[in-house]
């Protein structure tokens, strides 16, 4: 199967050429370097700096005070070889909110590459409101289609032009389908419009990713397949002023951190983990399935003895029926139906939501893939980012005003001993979390990136990490 | 254009010293050379008088300070400063007095001590407790004082208006400032100083000063043979408020050594600065051009650890504003002592720089012994500790520097207790330092930056193999030392056993000719008789003019025509330098240093002998192989080892002289072969202890250059009939005159070792009640089981403070002597002690 799955996402080979491999002195075999001692570091200090900030993103408003969001840092480290993590980030034009996705890609990055590409769009659609979607249809066969949503590119993203217009047209078809729905659905909707409208949009998606694989009169598109057989998970925040959303539909986190008012920082959750730790989804899973399946739906810690994450993007596997399934298995030539699989869908792809109001303490959020979590508590990356926060600050020299007392200058200067206390090396929040994920010394993150591929996926995952950080005065300006 | 041209013509005319520098110090010296009659010196300077560092000083004038030569020098320039404020030139000199804080009982004694070396030169201090401290400022916190220290006769200037007195002298009985005037390059002719090179011309000269402050490193390259002033810059601090109520016109200075910071009156404010325990380097890559009248940018986090502990001491501190924080590098030597003297590489090229912030306070005697050294080559006072010849090639090294200055900053304002530097360690070691280290050694660095071992600390296999020696042991790093049981089992073992010390940091010369010339030329430089039969070892001083020592050191003849010369361990730079000015011109005699070659291992003790005899087939007897001969033996499967019958504590045994490469075996052998002749490993403390209880002197401490072999009671080395040495003539004259100051040995009644301040060197002695000396050297005698102090006695006249000629009566007879350790006489017997040399 493994080796199928590898043959369908090989038209992505030559794009893959565009992610980060290890330097081919990082092959060396471990053995050679090692002596008595233990590994021996085969990177320099400057190499594992220059590896770790390879795909290292910051962005800044320059106005202060003015937005809620005043600056975001992005970074990723690969172990599997493509890596399979996406990241995406968004702003809608209309309001002006800004989205953050972290997508986990699992059996190869199709799922998740197409994810990273399409996700953002339908959630705009899903926003819209009739008026505006009436609007949109109208320009959107046009040329000049209205933008609804600026996606910011990150150095190592890619897409391709002819699937690009495929999922244009599967886009359109949900405008148009929306538009006729509109008028009808509003009384039913529960919770929040804009929760509800990021609930719709992932299962939108998820419902276009399947239908597009679907063989049509035994022809089979091998790209689609590939997307679908392999899955995502997906964690999404909208930023809109003071509202924070998160959607999570797996195994990625989203994190607050939180200045309290004892100076500590605080991590507050907001998602939690669809995975077989998670005691509430296990048992939702099992509501959902006749009692008699209960002890395969999740053995060995996985879903049907497979898969991880209890939420996702994709994995047509553990969503399709079985006879659809049977079509897929008689076009590709092997198995794809799990054992014990007698009453799907096993899987969705529907996210939890969470909402949070930002506070004046509410300092930055991070949002990753499992890769971090995995190595780091949650508590441990908001304290990092925390410290990387206040070495930040006193980066810029003091200057002591000719007003100020001396007992005022040195309370000012006793806070700053402490940001300078932090051993920060990284300019950047993310690749300070990498550096700590990886082991921080110098030797153990030299011996995690050259890891050769077929060991490195057992040692840590892709690591893929936004920190979102709020501009304090904007949100203070709030509150007055 | 003009002034250009105008200053070419002046550049072109030759005169007799060049000072390089326009600072406080290049000032001063030229100051009292025209003082003292030399007046055709010119001065140079790269930008204005006074624009590197002097103008930011905090011109302080504090005297009680950690050595004699500095009190001496800072008690000299503020009566320089006071005089020159009496005449009518105003340097600001203002007599406030200093008030020195206690925080701690070991800082009471460490001040006692000082008081009492101060005391000497007319420095009046008195101890005052916290009450009385709190009254005489009353802004203090006084709390957690111990005690205070005033010192009513210190003071402070205003560089500004000392910059400006040095302006005014520009044109003064001939002596000629040039500013604006950049030094491309000293030139020599052989390695004697022939002139300066700057960017108006060049310029004839004899005598070359340097003075350059933070730019003296980089100018002691710029000559063919480039000459080392160990120093790096540092930020230095302080912070000027703006006007304060509680603070007085009058109120002293205040320094909290404790807390590593002083304070000041400034315009009606405080000016506070201090010595972080961690400074921060600064120009490692060259200093700046142009960097003249320039500050560096305010660090205050760098700041803080100081604005806490004034703000500690200076409560209402709290509420006053900032004027400004002043940033202004300053350069730090290696030890935190000046950098002074003669350069070793050059002939008349004289150097005076590395003031570790204290250069206002300094100026003014820098300036006169450094004129008396240029014009009578030998300053009148003893300056071993502040002479540049201290240093080796090590010490220049800039990263060592960089690294080191980061601490010594700090010990500026310490003084007191000495404690061992931690930064820079471990860069030289002997072969044998793993084997010892694995053995437990403390080290500490020697003067040439080899670490040797002090004592082994069996009880604690795993610690850090430099700690810190002075850790305190209940009456603190003055009282009883942790290391005392440890040393005395070494100390034992020497005496009753057999004992190894690695001495390879010692100095080792090779000298030889094709003829008898070196013979000529040690007879010369010597003042024993070296010309004995090859095999022996002589011991001889090397006198200079004035008979004093210049070097003590062994001779040891190899051959007809060959000797190889052993050393103190801080004399290599020194002694090699005066060796090489003194060799025959026509270059018959090579002298070359072999310091590194060797690893010397010290087999002392009566069983030395035994354990000997199993590792080699030389006859080892008393008969065969005679005290202070030397043979070349086998020791184990090694060959070639120099084995000398001396020990320099004397005790029976050899110092082997092993070429390096064979040392391992050789100290493995002896030590598998000792086991059972029960040999241990012994360090320094221990040697000390051994020589100082049977009155070996030792050089640098009881030996200077002020002192000739007849103070010290070693006329017996000195063989006047041969003639024809350096220091002859002084030593004859001294001979009928008769001597000013003895060497005598004491011992210590009436000391509680486990409750008593310890003697350390440098505590007053009294004889009848009168002062009549300080010690030199001390250790605690296991034998005698009592302290013993060397220490020299004069004769002074209470009255006129004249020294009268001394006589054996004088010393012995109807004699009560007395030694103040912190503030306590403790009775003590003089004379020479002999010690029985059966412990058993």
């Amino acid at each position: 199967m493994a080796a199928t799955l590898t043959k369908l996402t090989c038209t992505r080979r030559s794009l893959n050429c565009l992610l980060w491999t290890p330097p081919s002195r990082g092959y060396v075999p471990r053995g050679y370097f090692r002596e008595k001692l233990g590994y021996v570091p085969t990177l320099s200090p400057p190499e594992v700096t220059s590896l770790l900030i390879q795909n290292e993103v910051r962005v800044e408003r320059q106005v202060k005070a003015k937005y809620v969001v005043g600056a975001f840092e992005s970074n990723q480290v690969a172990s599997n070889n493509p890596i399979e993590d996406r990241r995406a980030v968004g702003r809608l034009t209309n309001s002006g909110a800004t989205l953050y996705g972290i997508f986990d890609g699992h059996g190869g990055p199709s799922c998740a590459q197409a994810v990273s590409e399409r996700l953002l769009d339908y959630i705009s659609v899903a926003l819209l409101s009739p008026e505006e979607l009436e609007q949109f249809s109208h320009t959107m066969r046009s040329d000049v289609p209205m933008e609804l949503i600026e996606h910011m590119s990150f150095m190592n993203a890619y897409s391709s032009p002819t699937l690009t217009s495929r999922w244009k047209a599967s886009l359109q078809k949900f405008v148009v389908e929306s538009l006729s729905m509109s008028g009808f659905d509003d009384e039913h909707i529960e919770g929040s419009l804009l929760g509800e409208a990021l609930k719709t949009a992932f299962k939108r998606l998820d419902n276009d990713l399947s239908s597009e694989a679907m063989p049509v009169a035994n022809t089979m598109d091998e790209d689609m397949i590939g997307i679908a057989l392999s899955g995502a998970c997906a964690c999404v925040a909208h930023v809109d002023g003071l509202n924070l959303h998160v959607a999570n539909s797996g195994d990625c986190r989203a994190v607050l951190g939180k200045l309290e008012d004892s100076n500590k920082w605080c991590a507050i959750p907001l998602s939690v983990d669809h995975n077989p730790d998670n005691g509430q989804e296990v048992s939702r899973l099992k509501k959902a399935h006749p009692k008699s399946e209960s002890g395969f739906i999740i053995k060995s810690n996985r879903l049907l003895s497979q898969l991880i994450p209890l939420r996702a993007f994709g994995d047509v596997r553990y969503k399709w029926r079985v006879q659809d399934l049977k079509i897929l298995e008689a076009a590709c030539g092997h198995t794809v139906i799990p054992m014990n699989y007698y009453t799907p869908p096993y899987l969705t792809v529907e996210p939890e939501i969470r909402f949070h109001r930002l506070g004046p303490r509410d300092k930055f959020l991070v949002i990753a893939s499992d890769g971090l979590w995995e190595m780091l508590p949650s508590e441990d990356v908001v304290r990092l980012v925390g410290e990387y926060l206040e070495a930040r600050d006193t980066e810029n020299k003091f200057h002591a005003g000719s007003s100020l007392s001396l007992g005022n200058i040195n309370r000012s200067l006793k806070r700053r001993q402490q940001g300078l206390s932090h051993n920060v090396k990284d300019s950047n929040a993310a690749t300070h979390l990498i550096r700590h994920a990886l082991g921080f010394e110098h030797r153990l993150v030299s011996e995690m990136l050259t890891f050769p591929p077929y060991v490195a996926r057992n040692y840590r995952d892709d690591i893929t990490i936004t920190v979102i950080f709020f501009d304090e005065d904007f949100i203070l300006n709030q509150y007055s | 254009m003009l002034r250009s041209q105008c200053l070419r013509l002046r550049l072109c005319s030759p005169s007799k010293v060049v000072i390089g520098g326009g600072g406080v110090i290049g000032c001063s010296i030229a100051y009292h050379l025209a003082k003292q009659g030399w007046t055709d010196v010119v001065l140079l300077e790269q930008g204005k008088l006074t624009c590197g560092t002097t103008w930011h000083a905090a011109g302080l004038v504090g005297r009680l300070r950690g050595s004699s030569g500095e009190i001496s020098i800072v008690n000299y320039s503020s009566q320089l400063y006071k005089q020159l404020d009496d005449e009518g030139y105003s340097t600001g000199w203002k007599q406030c007095g200093s008030l020195n804080l206690c925080r701690t009982s070991d800082r009471v004694v460490a001040s006692k001590r000082a008081m009492l070396n101060a005391k000497r030169f007319g420095v009046d201090a008195e101890m005052l407790t916290p009450e009385e401290v709190q009254e005489m400022v009353p802004m203090l916190r006084t709390d957690d004082l111990k005690a205070g220290v005033f010192v009513p006769g210190d003071g402070v200037v205003n560089p500004t208006d000392v910059t400006r007195w040095l302006r005014k002298q520009r044109k003064w009985r001939g002596v000629k400032f040039i500013e604006g005037c950049k030094i491309n390059q000293v030139l020599l002719e052989g390695s004697k100083v022939a002139g300066v090179e700057t960017d108006l011309g060049h310029i004839k000269c004899d005598y070359f000063v340097n003075c350059a402050g933070q730019w003296a490193r980089d100018l002691g390259q710029l000559s063919s043979i480039p000459v080392r002033v160990p120093l790096h810059s540092c930020e230095h601090y302080y912070l000027v408020t703006k006007a304060m109520d509680a603070v007085s016109a009058s109120m002293p200075v205040i320094r909290d050594y404790d807390g590593y910071v002083y304070l000041r009156e400034w315009s009606g404010g405080l000016l506070a600065g201090g010595f972080e325990p961690e400074a921060k380097p600064v120009f490692h890559e060259g200093i700046p051009e142009k960097f003249e009248f320039q500050l560096l940018p305010e660090d205050w986090d760098h700041f803080q650890i100081l604005l806490d502990q004034m703000l500690h001491r200076v409560p209402c501190l709290s509420d006053a504003q900032v004027r400004n924080l002043t940033n202004g590098p300053e350069s730090f030597t290696p030890d935190g002592k000046y950098i002074l003297g003669r350069a070793p590489e050059v002939k008349n090229y004289f150097i005076a720089a590395g003031m570790n912030s204290s250069g206002i306070a300094a100026a003014g005697g820098v300036g006169k012994h450094m004129a008396e050294w240029i014009i009578r080559s030998e300053p009148s006072i003893d300056l071993w500790m502040l002479d540049v010849r201290r240093f080796v090639d090590l010490h220049n090294n800039k990263k060592f520097l960089r690294d080191r200055v980061r601490e010594t900053l700090g010990n500026c304002l310490k003084g007191g207790a000495s404690s061992q530097l931690r930064s820079s360690r471990r860069v030289g070691a002997s072969p044998l330092h793993l084997r010892m280290h694995q053995r437990s050694a403390v080290f500490d660095q020697s003067a040439r930056g080899v670490e040797r071992a002090i004592y082994f600390d069996y009880l604690h296999p795993h610690h850090d193999d430099f700690q810190d020696t002075s850790i305190p042991q209940k009456n603190g790093s003055y009282g009883k030392p942790l290391w005392f049981d440890k040393v005395k089992a070494e100390y034992w073992a020497c005496r009753a056993g057999v004992g190894l010390i690695d001495m390879s940091t010692f100095t080792k010369f090779d000298l030889r000719s094709a003829g008898t010339e070196v013979v000529d030329f040690l007879q010369y430089v010597c003042s024993n008789d070296v010309d004995k039969a090859v095999g022996t070892i002589i011991h001889t001083g090397m006198q200079n003019h004035h008979g004093g020592y210049e070097n003590d050191c062994s001779v040891v003849r190899l051959a007809d025509n060959r000797y190889f010369m052993i050393g103190p361990t801080a004399q290599q730079t020194r002694s090699y330098a005066w060796l090489k000015d003194h060799l025959p011109q026509d270059g018959s005699v090579v002298l070359s240093d072999v310091t590194s070659m060797y690893t010397a291992i010290n087999v002392i003790g009566p069983k030395a002998q035994e354990l000997l005899a199993e590792l080699t087939d030389a006859p080892l007897g008393k008969q065969d192989f005679t005290h202070m001969t030397c043979k070349e033996i086998n020791v184990g499967q090694a060959s070639g080892i120099k084995a000398m019958r001396l020990t320099h504590s004397g005790e029976d045994g050899w110092i082997l002289y092993i070429p390096s490469e064979y040392a391992l075996h050789v100290y493995d052998s002896l030590m598998a072969y000792g086991e059972n002749y029960g040999i241990r490993n012994t360090g320094y403390y221990a040697l000390r202890a051994l020589r100082t209880e049977k009155f070996f002197a030792y050089w640098g401490t009881d030996l200077t250059p002020q002192v000739t072999p007849l103070e010290c009671g070693r006329e017996y080395r000195v063989k006047l009939d041969k003639g024809g040495f350096i220091g002859y003539a002084a030593l004859v004259a001294q001979r009928q005159q008769g001597i000013k100051k003895k060497l005598v040995q004491f011992l210590i009644e009436d000391h509680d070792l486990d409750e008593d301040v310890w003697p350390w060197g440098g505590e007053p002695i009294f004889r009848n009640g009168q002062y009549c000396g300080m010690t030199t050297s001390t250790a605690y005698g296991f034998t005698l089981d009592r302290h013993v102090c060397l220490g020299y006695v004069e004769d002074i006249d209470p009255v006129s403070g004249k020294r009268n000629i001394l006589t054996s009566d004088f010393i012995l007879k109807n004699a009560k002597y007395e030694v103040d350790i912190a503030g306590k006489r403790f009775p003590c017997k003089a004379g020479t002690f002999r010690i029985h040399h059966d412990p058993t």
